[in-house]
């Protein structure tokens, strides 16, 4: 790949990642309340707008991430790398944090580092990308950030894929926390979130 | 984008910090609020103040600091005290954003040792600059052992400690930075804010995070999360109460500063947030210290 096959990162790098960085925190303090992206920057198929905004917000060399098959071609580890410096990780056990298309999701949980009892903050966080939010069925959420419970459906998400979530709220304090990337908006579920199935 | 100061031509990137490390502090903030009252461990920087100046606070701050916020800095309720003016300044220098001391109007508040007495409203964050993050630490001085105390939710100690409290004095003796537990799991030190303040704490509507620089510690409880402060079903929890109301306002509902007026020992109680006794005393709201000038 040449630098003149790049898409540029974010049009103005500092502000850009602060008000996106918001909008992350915002929506993992709230889980479940899906939240517009503030900006977006130019992104490269496959992936999603507001995958893209999490990846240049918190990526930097520091942070090994992994992506499903679907999502992996020279193109996204060569912006990757260009715009975070980020290093690309093979082996999901130990990257900091996964992109995957949604479908992906109860496979890829159960692969993902969930923290240790001493250091429950050494867990991956896992990006979903999901079309969008106003799918049918879905789950009731309850926990902290809600102040009674919130309705949360975002597309893709099948029988297993939740039962996964329901799994990883159980391992509470340890546990992966995910953010749902959609083409415009975002969402997260943090591992304290109590999840109840819906019927669709 | 960076703040450009009129005074020496200086730059500074955006809110002091360099990219990576807000990234760093960013990533630290996620996990410290899907894990409520985990102390999650950060690379704390050297800022151009002492420890002890709430160096953990404002790192906290210039990370999720965005151009549109609008900022308030209190010290022990206070607004117009040296460590509140000085931290305002700093921002307003270098990252431009605007400053207010109304509570109401804050989209971010950095505090030190209090909560203002308006109940936050969801659009806003409450920063704490925390001393000792650690509330097991005067109980075991091994971060190994605190550590394992806390995977084990071994909590039992801090429980003899408020017994042993009861046993010496009566009732449980410890004023400020009194133990909660957060969401059933970790006991939490809520920096040493007196323990007026720690219902205000059990589910606010803001988003309460926590920076303490020297130990280089960040915690967090999400909105609406339970913090309950520990005691015992034959002595409950209480809040410190005054005989008499604020003497500029006339609040009897709020923390008082007792504030010596003379060498003759003369005293006067006031609210210790002054923004909240200042919007009452513009209400016409007069406490008895008013009324005796007039």
């Amino acid at each position: 790949m040449s630098l003149t096959d790049l898409a540029p990162g974010f049009a103005d790098p500092v502000r850009d990642a602060a008000v996106s960085f918001r909008t992350i925190l915002d929506a993992m303090a709230r889980p479940g309340d899906v939240k517009s992206l503030p900006v977006t920057a130019p992104v490269p198929a496959p992936f999603n707008a507001a995958a893209i905004c999490v990846a240049l917000s918190l990526l930097d060399p520091d942070t090994p991430y992994w992506l499903a098959p679907d999502l992996r071609n020279d193109r996204i580890i060569g912006h990757f790398s260009f715009h975070t410096g980020a290093p690309f990780e093979a082996d999901i056990h130990k990257a900091q944090f996964a992109f995957f298309p949604v479908a992906d999701l109860a496979r890829v949980m159960k692969d993902l580092s969930i923290g240790t009892d001493e250091y429950p903050d050494r867990s991956a966080t896992a990006i979903a990308l999901v079309p969008g939010f106003d799918s049918a069925g879905g789950v009731r959420l309850a926990g902290p950030g809600i102040e009674t419970t919130c309705d949360f459906a975002p597309g893709g998400m099948t029988t297993d894929a939740w039962n996964a979530l329901e799994r990883n709220a159980m391992l509470f304090p340890l546990g992966v926390d995910t953010i749902f990337a959609g083409p415009d908006s975002l969402a997260a579920i943090p591992r304290s979130t109590r999840l109840t199935q819906l019927e669709a | 984008m960076s703040t450009e100061t009129q005074d020496d031509g200086l730059e500074y990137n955006f809110a002091y910090l360099d990219e990576q490390t807000k990234r760093m502090i960013r990533r630290a903030l996620l996990k410290a609020v899907a894990v409520p009252g985990y102390q999650v461990p950060f690379a704390g920087r050297e800022m151009p103040m002492p420890y002890g100046w709430g160096t953990g606070g404002i790192q906290v701050t210039a990370s999720i600091l965005e151009p549109d916020d609008v900022l308030k800095v209190i010290d022990q309720g206070a607004d117009d005290t040296t460590n509140a003016v000085s931290i305002r300044k700093f921002f307003q220098r270098v990252a431009g954003v605007a400053t207010t001391e109304k509570t109401e109007g804050a989209t971010l508040i950095q505090t030190r040792h209090r909560i203002p007495e308006m109940p936050l409203h969801e659009g806003q964050i409450l920063v704490y600059q925390v001393p000792i993050p650690e509330p097991l630490r005067f109980l075991e001085p091994r971060e190994t052992e605190t550590r394992k105390m806390h995977a084990l939710e071994e909590y039992g100690l801090m429980h003899v400690k408020l017994y042993e409290d009861i046993a010496r004095h009566g009732h449980i003796a410890t004023t400020y930075a009194y133990p909660v537990k957060v969401n059933d799991r970790y006991i939490m030190d809520p920096s040493p804010t007196p323990k007026f303040d720690n219902p205000k704490m059990n589910r606010c509507a803001a988003l309460q995070l926590f920076g303490a620089g020297r130990e280089k510690r960040i915690y967090a409880v999400p909105p609406y999360t339970d913090v309950v402060s520990l005691d015992f079903e034959d002595h409950p929890f209480e809040i410190q109460a005054w005989d008499n109301p604020c003497s500029l306002c006339g609040e009897t509902n709020s923390f008082l500063d007792e504030v010596i007026m003379d060498d003759q020992g003369t005293r006067m109680f006031v609210c210790s947030d002054t923004d909240h006794c200042t919007t009452r005393q513009q209400q016409g709201y007069q406490g008895p210290g008013q009324e005796a000038a007039e």
